[in-house]
């Protein structure tokens, strides 16, 4: 633990007045679930083997359905890929088709886990 | 009923300077909630407050995240202090585990290497930007923002 001296978050007054308007994307008003974004739907994949390469994960998820979008990063610590990926598909069903099949698979020797990144608020 | 471990972190970078308080901070709860704030007042540029929910998956990927760097072990007692070209505040818990660290900014590898404690500086300064790293592309997929 620090010994040093924290500026309270409120005190400093880095979130007073507009500062502290959090925007959000609009959801409907049930609780829970998937949560769409911008241009579309954002899928979580951890797990990944760091040796695994964007082609490999695109290759294994395109069968689903288009995919609008893969991000794979770099790790830092290791030098290797990060062990996590988003991958995004315009379409809802795609989606939930990538879940069902893909998490709980073995990819390149590892188990992976797959869900939607982002829920609705509450739950 | 087993219960969830307690999960929070947050992380702020910042300096006061002439165009005025530049920061750049978010913040992950227990419940999902994602918060990130940018204040760059170069050149104008608007405040950036997004606030977006998490999906356990992903916090689970943080934690370890935090696990692997092995920071929870770290002490910041002998790391640079917090000085007017800016501060860094990296608080989490997870579980009983609760940690606090602040240090100055921290340019680049070499300055982590010349510290007094290259190997706890280093846990640090990875894992940092690791978790920038992730909460950028989050913020950026979701919202459609480029990251500055």
């Amino acid at each position: 633990m620090s010994t040093r001296k924290q500026i309270p978050m409120e005190e400093d007054g880095r979130y007073a007045g507009e500062a502290g308007n959090f925007v959000s994307l609009p959801s409907d008003n049930t609780e829970g679930g998937p949560l769409k974004s911008v241009e579309g739907w954002i899928l979580f994949v951890s797990g990944i083997h760091p040796e695994a390469q964007e082609d490999d994960i695109y290759e294994a998820f395109a069968d689903f359905g288009p995919i609008k979008d893969l991000q794979l990063n770099f790790n830092r610590r290791t030098g290797g890929s990060s062990t996590y990926a988003l991958v995004s598909y315009e379409n809802l069903d795609h989606a939930q088709a990538a879940i069902s099949d893909m998490n709980g698979r073995n990819f390149l020797g590892n188990i992976l886990n797959v869900d939607f990144a982002f829920k609705k608020p509450g739950k | 009923m087993e219960r969830t471990p307690d999960f929070y972190l947050r992380y702020y970078i910042g300096h006061k300077g002439k165009f005025g308080h530049e920061f750049l901070e978010y913040e992950i709860t227990n419940e999902g909630r994602l918060r990130y704030a940018n204040n760059s007042n170069y050149r104008n540029e608007p405040l950036i407050r997004k606030e977006v929910y998490i999906n356990r998956i992903v916090i689970e990927e943080i934690k370890r995240l935090v696990n692997n760097s092995e920071v929870l072990s770290q002490d910041d007692s002998r790391w640079p202090e917090p000085n007017n070209v800016g501060r860094q505040e990296l608080e989490i818990v997870i579980g009983e585990e609760h940690v606090f660290f602040i240090t100055s900014k921290i340019g680049s590898f070499l300055d982590v290497q010349r510290s007094e404690d290259p190997e706890g500086l280093r846990s640090f300064f990875y894992l940092v930007q690791d978790i920038k790293c992730l909460v950028l592309t989050l913020m950026s997929m979701h919202f459609r923002i480029k990251p500055v």
